[in-house]
């Protein structure tokens, strides 16, 4: 059986942020749009996703309004903020030189490494 | 119109409105999510049943997003009020600017009054407010004698006070005290200060600091230890610094005493002592208890309070009336008073007034700049009406008028603050009166927040009109102009407001100053000026019995007449303007009256040094002397009341309060061989009261302690100082002594009057000043606004008198108004100053027409300007201009 990575507190909101830079979209669509992109590999309980959109929102990084989907359904769309883009930005350099680090570690070659 | 609706709900309904969106937000979720799921082949209640699983434990889960989307919102909402206040002082800072004249106008006039309504208040706070600096205050109490008929006096008897003492329970500590001026020595220096004498436990009951050794104790006094504790401030003045003072020596009314304790002077009591010294207290009966010599603190037991204690103390002094029932003054029952308010009793009422006129100053000064406002809303016209096209609500724009008013005031009330603070104590000193605890007035925290909280209310109170008129102007758009637009009505008022404060105030500076003059018009029944005087006390053993200190005074006497620079010379116990005593009074016929009388204690030449008229007999003469019979000159006011319709020659009279004990048995009778005038003892504002005068030579015990008075001849003053400083020097005695003129020492007694109405005075100017500028303003404002109808009557043949007619009309109303308004309140307010005026009704008919006179001529002259100035104008330039 797959065992589906649980996402870090704090990743969740930058892959929100990824996710909103595309389109605005609501709740539900960030839930499936992560489940896609992620190949199934990444889960999140839907309630700790909307926590981290409350959170953002407080912290004006994301904005939100009400709007209609395609079945006539109402639906609260968030979008990014200028500020949302900026923090998307530099977090996501932040992450990849991060992550650079680890591996590089992490593929050293155990009877090389001294 | 404020948006209502709004507000509510963010407050009661915002809550559930937050739950059903998040509910809603929640719906759509779920269906969508169920939706896919059944896309995927389950049922639909599978499909649902998974996609609430999604979420953890549904409800619980809802429950949490509740929350977080509270959360969420109260820091949205954080963010926007931050946002706009910052954007509402950025504005008012730019606007401010934008008009440095009128904000320099507003904020130097709120600066100047704030910085008069912060003085007033230090001091007010200062003197009144602060407790006592001394350990759990609110606990200490003086102790008084008081009767129905004649109130209170703060002076108690010692045998008095030792039995209620004794047989007091509430009371955890008590002491009695006297302040006198004494002769001291420290090493080859001879001088007078300023000595407390306590008796009981008084450093317990006080508690003041201790900067070196030990305080006095009951021991002390008990086995008359020849001890005293110095005050800081004299013990570094005669001896460098606290901890040198200890053990060194000291004299003190002729005997040597040893320093064992350095009290800190700031924080001991009373006010103003050099040194303390304890005496022996001991039980007394009988009429000893009439010698209401000492003053009385006390510090309440745990538990016990004023009312609980005062009765208490009365049950006791009943029950010693019933077992020693002699004398007048022990049947009086027994006052409990804070001590703060007893140290403060004479300048409470005086220091209210005028905080209260200080604070109708502040008022004419808010409506001033709500006038000064209101006169620039039209021209805000435009720029109102481009923010609210912008979307702003009136109540945002109200919001942001305000915002610019309180900056205003910020501003002017820290300028004010610091005004206060750097000329703040060279206007106090100026203004030198001998106010209580006057030492401890600072401009400290308790001041500084008081100054914020009135720049606050002021910047409120004076932008709340001009933001409210200004936020509506917009509604008319700009360009439009009404015949009588812009201030019309509120403005009026304003300015009525400022007339009826500025005639209340002046009302309340020319009662005091009718009052100062019909005081210092007052016949003294003495002449002060050119008289110089000082206290003298034969501290030597050897004078204690015996002739010499007769003879010293004698011999005193003798040796100043034969200076030419003399005139005459004289010694008395007890002179105006100086502390003494009176006495229990007896008649042959009426052995107990109901009226006491001053006993003093003179030589020949008293009544013509001080310049006292002879009304009627004799005064004292060489014939009278120790061997001869007593005699006794009265007063006038004594005659009238000891013996009413009938010539007080040769009637008898005795003082057995103070003469009893000079004799084995009752004191004698005296004749009475004259009358003199009646004198005020406690300069211009005192009454008239019956007076005694016996002979020194006469006395069986020696007088050992007098005041000298000398009168010159001439008027060279410094000539007549130096005589008598010889001949006391070279005096066999040799006495510490100061001289003093007793005329300044007379005129010192007025000064707190003549101080309050100088401030008085000067709050009155700042008032008519004040609303002679709001009268100019709305007068030149008014005629701004009707240059068009001026224009025209002008161009229609209208004169220029007729014209400045029109405008001094519509100053005029206001003018009335105002004054009718302030002739009200200044007669609603005369209770205020009843206390304080003297021979003066405090609703006095003349001071109020004259201010109003006054008043009503400057506010014409304050309209006149702006009126002359629109009647000259040339119609065709003001059309052409419009």
């Amino acid at each position: 059986m797959d065992t589906k990575l649980p996402l870090l507190k704090g990743t969740l909101d930058l892959l929100i942020l990824k996710a909103l830079s595309c389109a605005p979209t609501h709740g539900y669509g960030l839930a499936s749009w992560l489940e896609r992109h992620s190949s199934g590999e990444l889960t999140a309980e839907d309630s700790a996703l909307y926590q981290a959109l409350h959170r953002m929102e407080g912290r004006g990084l994301v904005e939100a309004e009400w709007g209609v989907t395609e079945n006539k359904r109402r639906a609260r769309y968030y979008n990014l903020t200028t500020k949302g883009r900026q923090h998307l930005e530099s977090e996501s350099t932040t992450w990849a030189r991060y992550a650079a680090s680890v591996s590089a570690i992490l593929e050293l070659d155990p009877t090389s490494a001294s | 119109m404020l948006d209502y609706r709004r507000i509510l709900r963010l407050r009661f309904g915002r809550r559930s409105e937050i739950r059903r969106e998040m509910d809603e937000e929640l719906r759509t979720h779920i269906e969508l999510r169920t939706e896919e799921l059944m896309g995927k082949g389950m049922s639909p209640e599978e499909a649902r049943e998974e996609a609430e699983r999604r979420f953890g434990e549904f409800d619980r889960a809802r429950r949490e997003l509740y929350a977080s989307a509270m959360k969420r919102e109260a820091r949205l909402e954080r963010g926007r009020f931050f946002d706009d206040i910052g954007r509402d002082i950025r504005l008012a800072v730019r606007r401010i600017f934008r008009s440095p004249g009128y904000a320099t106008v507003s904020i130097s006039i709120l600066a100047l009054v704030i910085a008069l309504t912060t003085i007033t208040f230090a001091v007010v706070d200062g003197v009144l407010l602060r407790p006592l600096p001394f350990p759990a205050p609110d606990r200490l109490v003086s102790l008084q004698s008081v009767s129905e008929e004649s109130g209170p006096y703060p002076q108690i008897s010692m045998a008095n006070w030792f039995d209620w003492q004794e047989q007091s329970t509430t009371l955890a500590s008590t002491a009695i005290w006297r302040q006198d001026r004494l002769s001291v020595r420290v090493g080859d220096e001879s001088f007078r200060a300023t000595g407390t004498s306590v008796g009981g436990r008084f450093f317990d009951v006080i508690q003041p600091t201790m900067q070196a050794g030990r305080p006095l104790t009951f021991a002390d006094g008990q086995d008359i230890a020849l001890v005293t504790v110095l005050s800081s401030g004299f013990a570094q003045l005669h001896f460098g610094s606290s901890s040198a003072a200890l053990g060194q020596t000291v004299g003190i009314s002729g005997r040597t005493y040893e320093v064992v304790g350095v009290a800190d002077g700031p924080t001991s009591y009373p006010e103003q002592t050099d040194l303390w010294v304890a005496f022996f207290v001991n039980p007394g009966s009988g009429a000893i208890r009439n010698s209401i010599n000492f003053e009385s603190v006390a510090r309440l037991a745990p538990g016990a309070d004023i009312e609980s204690t005062k009765a208490e103390l009365d049950a006791v002094a009943r029950g010693i009336r019933e077992s020693d029932p002699e004398g007048a003054f022990h049947s009086w029952g027994v006052g409990v008073v804070p001590l703060r308010d007893q140290v403060v009793a004479g300048s409470a009422e005086t220091l209210w007034m005028l905080m209260v006129a200080v604070a109708g100053v502040l008022l004419v000064a808010c409506a001033n700049l709500a006038g000064l406002g209101l006169a620039r809303a039209r021209s805000r016209e435009s720029e109102v009406s481009l923010r609210m096209a912008l979307g702003s609500g009136r109540a945002r724009i109200v919001r942001q008028f305000l915002v610019e008013y309180l900056g205003m005031a910020v501003i002017g009330g820290a300028l004010g603050f610091v005004l206060a603070w750097v000329a703040g104590g060279a206007i106090l000193d100026r203004l030198t009166i001998d106010l209580p605890r006057a030492d401890g007035v600072t401009l400290d925290l308790r001041v500084a927040l008081f100054t914020a909280a009135i720049t606050i209310g002021a910047g409120l109170l004076a932008g709340i009109l001009p933001a409210v008129r200004t936020a509506g102007s917009g509604r008319f758009g700009s360009g439009h102009r009404t015949a009588r637009g812009g201030r019309g009505l509120p403005g009026g008022l304003l300015v009525a407001t400022e007339v009826a404060l500025a005639l209340s105030i002046l009302i309340g500076g020319g009662l005091l100053l009718r009052s100062l003059q019909v005081v210092v018009s007052r016949d003294l029944g003495y002449e002060p000026h050119g008289v110089l005087t000082t206290e003298v006390d034969l501290n030597g053993e050897e004078y204690r019995r015996g002739p010499l200190a007769t003879e010293y005074w004698r011999t005193l006497i003798e040796d100043l007449e034969e200076s030419p620079d003399v005139a005459s010379a004289a010694v008395a116990n007890w002179i105006p303007a100086a502390p003494g005593g009176t006495s229990f009074l007896s008649f042959p016929d009426n052995l107990e009256p109901d009226f006491g009388g001053g006993y003093r204690v003179v030589s020949e030449a008293y009544f013509e040094t001080m310049e006292i008229a002879q009304l009627d007999g004799r005064t004292f003469g060489p014939d009278d002397h120790q061997d001869s019979d007593r005699v006794a000159v009265v007063n006038r006011a004594m005659a009238e009341r000891a013996w009413p319709g009938r010539s007080p020659i040769g009637q008898q009279i005795s003082a057995p309060s103070m003469e009893r004990w000079m004799y084995d048995g009752d004191a004698p009778w005296l004749t009475v061989v004259g009358v003199v005038e009646d004198i005020r003892h406690w300069g211009y504002e005192a009454e008239v009261r019956p007076e005694l005068y016996v002979l020194y030579r006469q006395l069986p015990a020696p007088t050992r302690g007098m005041n000298l008075v000398v009168r010159g001849s001439g008027t060279d003053q410094a000539g007549l100082a130096a005589t008598v400083q010889d001949v006391l020097r070279s005096s066999s005695a040799s006495p510490a002594f100061e001289l003093e003129w007793l005329g300044d020492r007379v005129d010192d007694l007025l000064g707190e009057r003549i101080v309050t109405q100088r401030v008085l005075a000067g709050f009155s100017l700042t008032a008519l000043l004040l609303m002679c500028l709001g009268i100019y303003g709305l007068v030149a404002h008014a005629a701004a606004q009707r240059t068009r109808e001026m224009a025209v009557r002008a161009a229609l043949g209208a004169r220029r008198s007729g014209l400045l007619g029109l405008m001094l009309a519509a100053a005029g109303r206001v003018i009335v108004i105002g004054t009718v308004v302030g002739l009200a309140v200044a007669y609603g307010l005369a209770g205020l100053l009843e206390s304080l005026l003297i021979d003066v009704p405090a609703t006095d008919p003349v001071t109020f027409l004259l201010a109003a006179a006054l008043l009503g001529v400057i506010g014409v002259l304050a309209a006149l300007v702006p009126s002359v100035q629109a009647a000259r104008l040339d119609p065709i330039e003001a059309l052409r201009g419009e």
